[in-house]
């Protein structure tokens, strides 16, 4: 991978970026509701209604208030939310730390799992162990995140007591126990994931111990754990890498149904009463913000993708 | 390779365990803290200014911050509060109010007679108490009284001076909007939108101060999630739960019972087909078991009613009308069946889901109406869009929600059915009701007057213009190091009367 | 040794669909009770010879509910994935196929709708429009196009250059007949494992949906609803929420081992 394809895929990236709001702006426009008799209420009189749509500038041609919009949003100024008239940036903002740190627990939890049992599974291939966690696996992955929260909830938060089921405690005021909290949803997410991570792991592993690499390196008497994680671990890791990748979109979908399910006020929750009181700032926000981070994240897995195997073709 | 693996692993998992081992230890409540965290439903509207709250359940927490120059107490008498002492002039045109000396503000300011005749235009122009329709002026006199001018009488006009709209707040608040400043024996700290409301004790408080320091108001939109919450003690007291939802509490908590003091009825847009037609209504309500609705949704608790008053409202509650409709599947078919809609209709019941007593009454509804072949979905909504799109824009068929009186007068759950009132959201139109409720208003001899009232409801109940059910039962679950927990006959929560029980 | 184990997983998972779709079919014309009927006797009773699966807190059988949700569960799975596939693979295969500036132009734009996760297009075209089952499939069906179409835009890129597509063509097969008639059959295998992963995503996804109560609207009965509303009821009737909960991983289960075999 050379520096000519990664600044050709960076800039493709932008593209994509700037599709994307596109598209949102677009389909907000689109929809019938006019944000000045959101504000006013629909007793307001047409002048009062006329003069908020010049002030807020609803009047301008479609593509300048893209791009006004595009530009403010860039520099941090999302709009003000209809139902709280506070900057949409500090709300978002606010919430942020506590879906990222899900987010990034629950991903954490992934990694743990999934690369002991995927490698442990590959070692033993065929034993009690390997048919027993391959089972367990099927069954994990077909666990909606919000059934395992629920099943979580009662297994260590009634009956083992482990944790307050709703007692979620705010990062400002206790850290640790704040993130002691967020580890029961971030496992109720992790858990599918991981699933399906350990079974892309094991086979990937064993494709790649059949391959004549692997091979040769055994018949000259490399131990079997040396051949195992120098070389084909290591290409094996591959598809898994940017299956993570792709799921770590899934994990934040994933935590907006979770929040409710575990009383987190985190960007779940602003999203979906946003969403449901037709406060549009709100929502084109947090659409533009997840979207983007989706891509960017794609982005970079395809640069490492690249890097770690050179002999992937750079299609597309 | 291997083994640096593996060290690295171990230390990672410790540490996750370590991590979440510390989640164990519940919160110890030491005597010196003094907070209680409370579980409402819904956040308060985006203002908060007092005299533009429209929410019920948004002025019943603002009852705390804000005050007026009366205040209710929780027999339904009304206090001097801000102000210390009135007088009302022979022909009940002119109200004199004397401030209460040292009445300080939340920000350290003396409450001014210019305070006030701010605050009351403030409420005039908002239009949110009908009363102050009735008002010609409102002034300040040299001598620091406030003095306030009605165009004719209206004996019931003191009660709409308690109410919370006609707060008095700091005429120095440029921003009142997102500053909150009131008198109340508590004040407003800070807000997350959608997960807290922070409120402080205000040690200077000129009536009696209340007794726990913090309060943090904890927004519990998911109503299915109540349980949990209050029986892992997230939440010390939740007002309202239903009663199905007190029965799942474990001994941490003491239930009080009360009332809600609501209006609870399916409300019938009368501007729409096919409620339009008086017959289709009076179907509706010839088909609904008010019993069963009571025994799904509140195990039995709660009480009936037939019109839009409840009984706390003593002088004013008519029983005989809870049973004008008994139960008459074949009556209501037969209504149907000359308005036009022999083999039934289709409609939509919007309910705010955050409220699980209307929502469930709204399934048990659904159920009986099958019976005489009219079909119901329901459609739930969000607290804000309930209030934008059913509430202010009268945009829906129908919808089950409680209606609360915000003064203590009959007029106050009775005016907006009145053709031309601003809060008729149900789109009620009667010369007759019109007529009566003139009469009423007009009234200044109290029998007279509360005659005229229950003419009002009895004209609501024979017109059908809502399906009555209930006021519902108020179940108050409180964790039993905590007391103090006082009813009273408005749609009010009183925090300063709580304290820790030691 | 793998092939048998392969071959295991098909049949359990072909068991557990064909146990759920026998559920569900019988349940559109009998079920134990009705689904709906309230009855103020048996709420939230427990598990007994007459309610299996107990009763929730409206006293209604949840077996009954049960057989009646997943029906519409499976509905939207099913609608979802025709939509999909059916606009996936006519833009694939033209993309695939024909290439140029229209291939450029549209993948950009399916890049962009891959970025958004499903359920989060699906909540906001739900929260924007109005929560119906249609509005549903719509979302859902929009959210799966983009990458089935990437699928089969990748096999026909694939085989658009091998020997039998020349042969056709030297045979004097128009494009449209190459690309539906010889190349289509081909990719199939692929495309299957695909479809059933999208199916079990908008499984996976109606449940959500219901479960924040912008689903299917109660009193319907739907699993995502009622494992919603037996939060309540955690602690005296858990079977409320985890019988529900049971039938969705199964029909999920059902699905993901038959896909896994064809893998």
């Amino acid at each position: 991978m050379n520096a000519k394809k990664i600044i050709k895929k960076f800039i493709f990236m932008l593209l994509t970026l700037l599709l994307v709001s596109f598209l949102v702006f677009l389909a907000f426009a689109i929809i019938p509701g006019d944000p000045a008799v959101h504000k006013l209420g629909t007793q307001a009189t047409p002048e009062s209604l006329e003069a908020l749509r010049e002030e807020m500038g609803l009047n301008r041609p479609f593509f300048a208030r893209y791009a006004s919009w595009l530009i403010s949003f860039v520099k941090g100024d999302m709009g003000i939310s209809y139902s709280y008239n506070l900057p949409v940036g500090s709300m978002i903002l606010d919430k942020l730390p506590i879906t990222l740190t899900m987010t990034a627990l629950a991903f954490m939890f992934v990694l743990i799992i999934t690369f002991p049992t995927g490698i442990l599974c590959a070692k033993h291939n065929g034993g009690k162990l390997d048919r027993f966690i391959v089972i367990l696996n099927q069954i994990m992955m077909s666990v909606p995140s919000f059934f395992g929260g629920i099943l979580i909830t009662i297994i260590f938060g009634v009956v083992l007591k482990l944790f307050m089921p709703g007692g979620y405690i705010s990062y400002t005021k206790n850290f640790t126990k704040f993130l002691g909290y967020m580890c029961f949803p971030a496992i109720a997410i992790a858990i599918p994931k991981a699933a399906m991570s350990i079974k892309l792991l094991r086979s990937s592993i064993l494709s790649e111990a059949e391959k004549d690499y692997a091979r040769t390196a055994y018949s000259h008497g490399n131990t079997t754990g040396d051949v195992l994680i120098h070389h084909v671990l290591q290409n094996a890791m591959i598809p898994v890498v940017t299956f993570l990748g792709m799921a770590l979109a899934d994990i934040f979908a994933g935590s907006i149904i979770i929040e409710q399910v575990f009383n987190i006020p985190g960007m779940g929750r602003i999203l979906l009463s946003s969403i449901s009181n037709r406060d549009y700032p709100v929502v084109m926000a947090i659409l533009v913000l997840l979207s983007s981070a989706v891509i960017i994240i794609n982005f970079i897995v395809d640069i490492v993708y690249g890097i770690i195997d050179p002999r992937v073709s750079q299609d597309d | 390779m291997k083994r640096k693996l593996f060290k690295l692993f171990s230390v990672v998992v410790l540490a996750t365990l370590t991590i979440a081992l510390t989640a164990c230890s519940g919160d110890k409540e030491t005597a010196s803290s003094s907070s209680i965290t409370i579980g409402i439903p819904q956040d308060m509207e985006d203002s908060l200014d007092p005299t533009k709250a429209v929410a019920a359940g948004t002025k019943e927490i603002y009852f705390n911050i804000y005050e007026g120059l009366l205040k209710p107490d929780e027999n339904g008498n009304l206090n001097p509060a801000i102000a210390s002492e009135y007088s009302v002039s022979d022909d009940g045109l002119t109200y004199t109010f004397t401030l209460r000396d040292g009445v300080k503000f939340h920000d350290g300011s003396t409450v001014t007679a210019e305070d006030v005749v701010y605050s009351l235009n403030k409420c005039a122009d908002a239009g949110m108490v009908s009363a102050f329709s009735n008002v010609t002026d409102i002034s300040a006199t040299d001598d620091g009284k406030v003095v306030i001018t009605l165009g004719t009488p209206d004996v019931d006009f003191n009660t709409a001076l308690a109410s919370v709209n006609a707060s008095i707040i700091p005429a120095s608040n440029t921003d009142p909007d997102h500053k909150g400043i009131g008198t109340g024996p508590y004040k407003y700290v800070s807000r997350s939108p959608q997960e807290n409301f922070i409120l402080e004790s205000f040690d200077d408080y000129w009536g009696e101060k209340a007794k726990i320091k913090h309060i943090t108001l904890a927004i519990v939109a998911n109503t299915d999630t109540i349980v949990m919450n209050l029986n892992s003690g997230a939440i010390d007291m939740l007002a309202r739960v239903t009663s199905a939802q007190a029965d799942q509490l474990n001994d941490n908590y003491e239930i009080y019972e009360g009332t809600m003091n609501l209006v609870q009825a399916l409300y019938l847009n009368n501007a729409v087909e096919p409620f339009n037609d008086v017959r289709v209504r009076q179907a509706l309500c010839y088909a609904v078991d008010k019993d069963k609705i009571l025994d799904f949704v509140s195990d039995g608790h709660g009480s009936k009613i037939g019109s839009s008053m409840f009984p706390s409202f003593g002088k004013y509650y008519v029983e005989d009308l809870n049973n004008y409709y008994t139960r008459d599947l074949d009556k209501a078919k037969e209504l149907l069946k000359e308005a036009g809609y022999e083999n039934g209709f289709t409609f939509t019941i919007t309910v705010p889901s955050n409220y699980t007593q209307h929502v469930d009454t709204a399934q048990v509804i659904v159920e009986q109406l099958k019976e005489i072949g009219v079909n119901a979905e329901i459609s739930l909504i969000e607290w804000d869009s309930w209030l934008s799109d059913v509430y202010s824009g009268r945009n829906f068929q129908s919808t089950v929600i409680g209606v609360d009186a915000s003064t203590l007068c009959a007029n106050a759950l009775l005016a907006r059915f009145e053709s031309t009132a601003h809060n008729n959201f149900t789109n009620f139109s009667s010369a007759d009701y019109d007529e009566a409720f003139a009469k009423a208003n007009a009234e200044t001899d109290d029998a007279k007057r509360t005659q005229y009232y229950k003419d009002c409801e009895a004209i609501l109940t024979k017109e059908a213009a809502n399906v009555y059910i209930q006021d519902i039962a108020e179940l108050v679950a409180l964790n039993k190091k905590y007391a103090g927990y006082t009813f009273y006959p408005l749609y009010v929560q009183d925090f300063s009367k709580l304290y820790i029980v030691e | 040794m793998k092939r048998r184990k392969k071959n295991l997983n098909f049949h359990i998972g072909l068991t557990i669909s064909v146990v759920m779709l026998i559920m569900i079919v019988v349940g559109l014309f009998y079920t134990p009770y009705n689904p709906e009927a309230m009855n103020s006797a048996l709420k939230n009773a427990g598990m007994s010879l007459a309610h299996p699966f107990g009763c929730d807190n409206f006293g209604r059988d949840i077996l009954s509910r049960i057989m009646v949700g997943s029906r519409t569960t499976v509905l939207v799975g099913l609608a979802t994935v025709v939509i999909g596939t059916f606009f996936g693979i006519i833009i694939g295969a033209f993309t695939g196929y024909f290439g140029g500036m229209a291939d450029e132009i549209l993948m950009r734009i399916m890049d962009a709708l891959l970025a958004f996760p499903s359920i989060l297009l699906a909540l906001v075209i739900i929260g924007l429009f109005e929560p119906s089952t249609w509005n549903l499939i719509m979302a859902l069906g929009i959210a799966f196009i983009p990458s089935f179409a990437r699928i089969v835009r990748s096999e026909f890129l694939r085989c658009k250059n091998m020997d039998y597509v020349t042969a056709a063509k030297l045979n004097g097969a128009g494009d449209m007949r190459v690309m539906f008639v010889h190349i289509l059959p081909n990719t199939i295998k692929v495309l299957s494992s695909s479809v059933l992963i999208g199916f079990n995503n908008a499984v996976l996804a109606e449940a959500g949906m219901s479960f924040l109560g912008i689903g299917v609207m109660p009193p319907d009965p739907s699993l995502g609803r009622m494992m919603s509303e037996a939060q309540s009821y955690i602690f005296s009737n858990p079977g409320f929420a985890i019988f529900p909960g049971m039938i969705l991983i199964l029909i999920i289960l059902g699905i993901s081992l038959i896909g896994s075999y064809l893998e």
